[in-house]
Parts: structure tokens; sequence; C-alpha cells
């Protein structure tokens, strides 16, 4: 069924969006819940509160990309489950995701990170994603938007982990770069 | 800013998020792994030679050079008297 179908079942309040969202994304959600948290049982509640979240923003909302729309959602709801877990117990996989990421920021000032908002920070980093080419966007955003393992994209791009070790710290510096050249 | 750039994140382009969450994207192949194939295909070339060679060999053709593959055939003939009479006719091409 195709994403339009599955936005007109939402908007008729026909359960019957929630099967196919599950049968269409359900993988892919679970996928990016269990990146981030590790857990089985978490991954799964988060998958379902993910389509909870759907069925109460379709409608009025009518996203333009149901898979965007869907994925966002379930990554917002597992990273905060994930900082409420992490009091608890701390997953080393995704707190060093976490670090590399972090890192890029380090070299704008504390005060100009202050007055930026995260719009604008996200739309800056939209603009240096497509400046790039499709083979390492797609590298950045599967290992920092959805927090695939080095090895699984490695993998996916059939060549070795030190050669997406290497495209990703090429990519953070470049982000760094970018971003100290928009905001400071 | 108040939010965890991991979250910030969250917040780019749609169209960016939809192209990496498609399952299979055609990107290149390494040189590394082209390489290996073309080990592979070279290993396989080198085999099916072999074999050839091998079975030209168990048929009675040769790889030498000198020797063109093909083969003299005998006729065999008993004569009246019982005597054999061999006559050298022809060659064959294997």
């Amino acid at each position: 069924m195709d994403d339009g179908a599955i936005i007109a079942l939402y908007f008729a309040r026909d359960e019957a969006a929630i099967r196919e969202t599950d049968q269409k994304y359900g993988r892919l959600c679970y996928c990016i819940a269990d990146n981030i948290l590790h857990s089985r049982p978490d991954s799964e509640e988060c998958v379902n509160d993910t389509y909870l979240a759907v069925w109460d923003r379709i409608p009025p909302a009518r996203p333009e990309c149901f898979s965007a729309f869907l994925c966002r959602i379930a990554r917002n709801l597992s990273l905060k489950r994930y900082r409420r877990n992490r009091a608890k117990r701390r997953d080393m996989a995704t707190e060093t995701s976490f670090s590399e990421l972090e890192g890029v920021l380090a070299d704008i000032s504390p005060d100009a990170l202050q007055r930026l908002e995260a719009k604008e920070l996200a739309a800056a980093i939209s603009r240096f994603l497509r400046g790039i080419s499709r083979e390492k966007r797609y590298i950045f955003l599967r290992r920092y938007w959805f927090f695939d393992p080095i090895d699984a994209i490695a993998r996916r791009c059939s060549c070795g982990a030190g050669r997406i070790r290497v495209i990703l710290f090429r990519l953070r510096r470049s982000l760094a770069k970018f971003l100290r050249e928009e905001f400071v | 800013m108040k939010e965890p750039f991991a979250e910030t994140l969250s917040q780019i382009d749609a169209d960016l998020i939809e192209e990496a969450a498609a399952e299979s994207l055609p990107v290149r192949r390494s040189g590394r792994r082209a390489l290996r194939i073309a080990a592979i295909a070279a290993a396989l070339l080198l085999g099916a030679g072999l074999w050839a060679s091998a079975l030209l060999r168990s048929c009675g053709g040769s790889s030498d050079p000198e020797n063109d593959g093909s083969r003299e055939v005998a006729e065999v003939a008993v004569s009246e008297d019982g005597e054999a009479d061999i006559a050298f006719d022809g060659c064959v091409v294997l």
C-alpha cells in the first residue's frame, strides 16, 4: 500500500492504518529504536508508542514524507527513553555515537551556541548534507541519524569498517568547519 | 540552543531522512571487491583450461605444439588366408 493510501486510512480513523504502517515500516522503526536502546522490550514499546503518536498527529498533520515523519517520531521517542534509562545504565555503543556527534560543536563558542536555535542549526546541517556526495550523506545519516553500527554501514556499502571510520572522521571535521564558518 | 545535538539532528529536512531510510542504495563497488571478483573469474578460467587440456590428452590429443592433434587410424582387414592386412588410411582430426 502506498503512503498516500495509509495516510487516507488515518484520516478516516480506520485502525487498519496502524496495521499497514506496521507492515510497511515496522522493521525500520524497530531498527531505529533498537540501534539506540539495544533492548528488545524497550524497542518494541517505542515502536508501539510511535504508532500511537502518529495516530494522534494524523489528522490534522498530512506529512509529505510519511517514512521520514514516522522515523523522526520513532527516533525522538527512543532518544527520550534512552536519556531516561541512562541514569540507570549507560550503553557504550550509543554513547560513542553521541560523543562523536557532540564533538562537532566543540569549536563553536558557548555564547553563539546559546543564541542558536535548534531549527537554525538543523537547517545548516541540511545545507551541509546537500553539499556532499550521496554516498557520504548516506554514511553520515546512517551513523548519526539511524545510529547504525559501523560494521552494518560497511556491509551495506560493501567496504571495510576502517574506510567508514575514515569517511566519518573527515565528515565530522568538515561539518565542524562548515558550522564554524556559518555561526562564528 | 538547549537541546542536545542528537535531538537537533532529528529536525533536518525530511527528504534527506527518506533518502537514507531507503533499504537499498546503489553504492559503487569498492576496488577490493572488484579485485576479488576478478581473481575468482581468473581462477575459474584457469581451472576450465586445465580441465580441457586434460580431456584433450585423455582422448589422444596433445597440447604439444609439434603435434597437430591428429591421429592416424589403421584399417584392419583379415584376408581369406587368415593374414591380417593392415592399411593406414588417412587421419582423423580430433
